[in-house]
């Protein structure tokens, strides 16, 4: 009995230490599963050829934007910023107008005349994709149809300024009229001005590297500590100034070592933390990507001949839940008044077509998806298609407003245009 | 992921489509839509190019009739020059679609016009669709002689409605009618003839006898109309180039309303005394007649079906005046008509779907469709006075007059969509009455 008493006591004792205290490796598992779960989700082998292969990968590479980011940032950007450009504009300020008044008049003129005759000239009709259709053969029927002139072959042509490109060249009434400003100065001579700035003030106008260290300390702007208070009271020098000046210095780069270190170990933090998010982001891509090629598999598998539009196989996507009556209404309506029939054509009533596209997830309609289920044999059928395809295109707008939801049941949509049951006149 | 990869194919063999019960599938959204609008076809019309000196002028003046031919046509609305955003200056540089689409354009048409070392006029043109950015048709061409710039300007109009409507079109066409000039108790009546625009008016007669109800032959060379240069009605028939004319059948006879067969050789029309009147038949090659109905009432405004096969006539055997169809040969003729008041002047349609009337009730006067049957009855138009209903060479148009009434008024020339839409005056100076479309000149 006793035994059994104290039996009973050491283990409910027991039980009651792992309750109140835990047990030693449940504490460090929280720490060890996290770590467990990023190297699972990061994983070498997979990971190193997915980020090998994924196109985002070079636009987020850390070196370009990590290294000239931290110096700048650590260093004194203001400062070397400012300085040349206080000294530039006040010396270069004459030159610059002779500048301006000798070579961007002349520009202004070249440039001016380029947009006068490219405002007119591009107005012309220029689609140089359009050559090759253009293909005017005789028609024996017309008795009025004497011949068909050849359009120009493409290697005939020379291309001709696109809108986009008229739209890129600089304003010329702007640029003459407006006075450089001290941007427009150093972006145009940079460098020159710099050389000269530097032969009339060599003591400041240093490239920003080099004068870093030196044009900080005369920074009226500058750190409170130090030299600059002290040089500003020219009056009376302690004794021992050498020895408090090489130990306030001292202290000074101590205090700034100490400052780039702390934020040299920041950006560095950041950057793991953005290199995580970049690997995490490029594997769920590469999973994406993988379940897409997936599904373009299985589509392909399917139906084989299919327009590319097609590739994705909606089959696979999950259907959601029904398109409520609502929506449906409301597409009904959108692509409504983009229909334009005549009911006058002959056998208008006849002129059912059906047309079949497939949406992106956003209600846009796929580019080059559009097709028409009824075969173009009748007549004036074909006018009905062409009409009923315009109406898709037209009444787009920012998309069709179906639920995203249900997007794998509205991914590919049929439309049959019926006129026989509208406002037909007979 | 291979897991998951071979998860889904998996999923995908296993799984049957799923169909609803309509046949459309689960995974396919399926609608139907049947409210449309109505409206005209925005259409750019940028200025046909002069490819020659001295060619300015006429490709302006050609341009202009084209657009007046479209947009009078009510299938299309022009858009507006100033918001051409491109011009057009080479006529064998292609258009940019992105140009006319944000202006509203769901068509385009560009043309160049030049002029020849001999002096013939060549007028060439193309049509796009901004929209679905393609182009429509082939370029075509057509030349003739400086004064044919109008029949070149129709002939283009006529393309393009053709390539944008999918229809047969109607402006390369003619028009001959009543022109009625003089005070309204001495009307001089004679025979004119201009293009379906109103242009290139001609007299084709003198005004020393009353003349009605002229038709054209297929070919649109005769035209067999009523006169009363014997003082009573009396078929004759015309040549449009010589103007020689020459009564059909003896002069005892009172004849009227003649009517051309589809293949131009026969001539029906209205034959009898006094108060009653039957369908007759005239071979024009042998002269032979035959009478196609013999009843005591009167029974007249005889029109042939295109196929010839079938005869659309009114008559009031049943004691009003109502439409009847019978065979072209003669024999039992059925009623179409059937709603309240008195239906007259049928005319079938040249795309043979429906059957053109003039239908008055109660003292108004309306121009309707119908269908061959006689059901589906839609009236266009309605005034105090209007009658004699012709079709355009597509069927689409119906041209009739409408008389204005007061002591100054008179007759005017009218037309209309079958829809009932686009009605408008034609343009003719001075009164006119009893037009008849040609078909598409050649």
């Amino acid at each position: 009995m006793k035994t059994g008493v104290v039996l009973s006591g050491a283990l409910h004792g027991g039980f009651i230490a792992v309750v109140v205290l835990g047990l030693p490796w449940l504490n460090t598992d929280r720490a060890n599963m996290e770590e467990v779960t990023t190297v699972s989700i990061i994983d070498a082998a997979e990971l190193d050829a997915m980020t090998s292969s994924a196109p985002e990968a070079p636009a987020f590479e850390p070196d370009e934007i990590s290294a000239p980011s931290f110096e700048e940032d650590a260093g004194d950007p203001p400062e070397m910023d400012f300085a040349p450009i206080a000294t530039v504009k006040d010396d270069v300020e004459a030159p610059s107008e002779q500048d301006e008044e000798a070579d961007l008049t002349a520009v202004a003129t070249r440039l001016s005349n380029v947009e006068v005759q490219a405002e007119v000239e591009t107005q012309d009709e220029v689609a140089l994709d359009q050559l090759s259709s253009l293909t005017m053969p005789s028609s024996p029927g017309s008795d009025l149809a004497i011949s068909r002139p050849q359009a120009p072959s493409l290697s005939a042509r020379p291309p001709a300024p696109r809108p986009s490109e008229v739209i890129s060249v600089p304003n010329p009434p702007s640029l003459r009229d407006t006075p450089p400003s001290r941007e427009t100065v150093e972006e145009t001579v940079p460098e020159e001005t710099t050389e000269d700035v530097a032969a009339i003030e060599p003591d400041e106008a240093t490239s920003p590297e080099e004068s870093t260290p030196e044009v900080t300390p005369d920074e009226p702007n500058g750190e409170p500590e130090g030299l600059i208070q002290q040089s500003a009271r020219p009056i009376v020098r302690p004794r021992n100034f050498e020895a408090q000046l090489a130990k306030k210095e001292k202290e000074r780069l101590a205090e700034i070592e100490a400052a780039e270190a702390a934020e040299r170990e920041r950006i560095e933090a950041e950057e793991e933390e953005a290199e995580a998010a970049r690997l995490a982001q490029e594997q769920a891509d590469a999973e994406a990507a993988e379940i897409a090629a997936a599904l373009a598999e299985v589509g392909s598998n399917k139906s084989g001949d299919d327009a590319p539009a097609e590739a994705a196989s909606s089959e696979e996507l999950p259907l959601g839940p029904p398109i409520d009556a609502g929506s449906e209404n409301a597409f009904i309506a959108q692509l409504s008044g983009c229909w334009n029939f005549d009911p006058g054509m002959q056998n208008a009533a006849e002129m059912v077509v059906t047309m079949e596209f497939n949406m992106n997830p956003d209600g846009s309609v796929v580019q080059g998806s559009i097709k028409a289920l009824s075969p173009p044999d009748a007549p004036g059928i074909k006018t009905a298609i062409t009409n009923a395809r315009a109406a898709i295109v037209l009444c787009e707008g920012a998309g069709y407003p179906l639920p995203s939801e249900s997007y794998g049941r509205w991914k590919t949509t049929r439309v049959t245009f019926d006129p026989s049951k509208g406002s037909l006149s007979w | 992921m291979k897991f998951i990869k071979t998860l889904l194919v998996g999923l995908s063999v296993l799984a049957a489509p799923a169909y609803a019960q309509d046949g459309c599938p689960a995974n396919v959204f399926c609608a139907t839509l049947n409210d449309f609008t109505v409206k005209p076809l925005p259409i750019a019309l940028p200025d046909f190019v002069a490819e020659t000196s001295g060619s300015g002028r006429v490709a302006g003046d050609i341009g202009r009739v084209i657009s007046a031919n479209l947009v009078n046509s009510g299938l299309f609305v022009e858009v507006p020059r100033e918001a051409h955003i491109a011009r057009i200056r080479d006529f064998n540089t292609p258009v940019q679609y992105a140009n006319w689409s944000p202006i509203g354009a769901r068509a385009l048409v560009t043309g160049a016009v030049s002029t020849t070392s001999d002096g013939r006029l060549i007028v060439k043109f193309r049509v796009w669709d901004p929209v679905n950015q393609k182009q429509i048709g082939e370029g075509q061409q057509f030349a003739g002689t400086q004064a044919d710039w109008r029949r070149m300007a129709h002939k283009v109009s006529d393309e393009v409605y053709t390539r944008l409507t999918g229809e047969g079109a109607y402006f390369d066409s003619r028009v001959v009618f009543v022109a009625e000039t003089g005070p309204k108790n001495a009307r001089q009546k004679q025979l004119a003839l201009m293009d379906q625009d109103g242009a290139n008016l001609k007299l084709l007669t003198g005004g020393g006898s009353l003349v009605v109800t002229p038709r054209f032959s297929p070919d649109g060379s005769r035209i067999v109309y009523t006169g009363f240069d014997t003082g009573t009605p009396q078929v004759y028939l015309l040549d449009v180039n010589s103007l020689q004319k020459q009564r059909l059948g003896d002069a005892s006879t009172i004849t009227s309303a003649p009517r051309f067969s589809p293949d131009g050789r026969r001539v029906i029309y209205a034959g009898g005394r006094p108060g009653a009147a039957d369908i007759f038949e005239r071979d024009l090659s042998t002269g032979q007649r035959r009478q196609l109905t013999n009843t005591s009432a009167i029974e007249t405004e005889p029109s042939y079906s295109p196929d010839g096969s079938q005869i659309v006539f009114e008559s009031d055997r049943s004691g009003s005046q109502q439409i009847y169809v019978m065979p072209a040969g003669g024999g039992e003729a059925r009623r179409i008509s059937k709603g309240a008041g008195r239906y007259g002047t049928p005319v079938w349609s040249p795309r043979g779907d429906l059957i053109a009337f003039t239908k008055i009730v109660k003292g108004r006067f309306s121009i309707g469709v119908m269908r061959t049957d006689g059901s589906q009855e839609q009236l266009l138009t309605a005034s105090t006075l209007e009658e004699g209903p012709t079709w355009s060479p597509n069927g689409r148009v119906i041209m009739y007059f409408r008389e204005i009434p007061g002591a100054t008024g008179g007759p005017q020339l009218w037309s209309v969509d079958i829809t009932g839409r686009n009605e408008k005056r034609v343009p003719v100076q001075g009164f006119a009455s009893d037009p008849s479309w040609s078909t598409l000149l050649r």
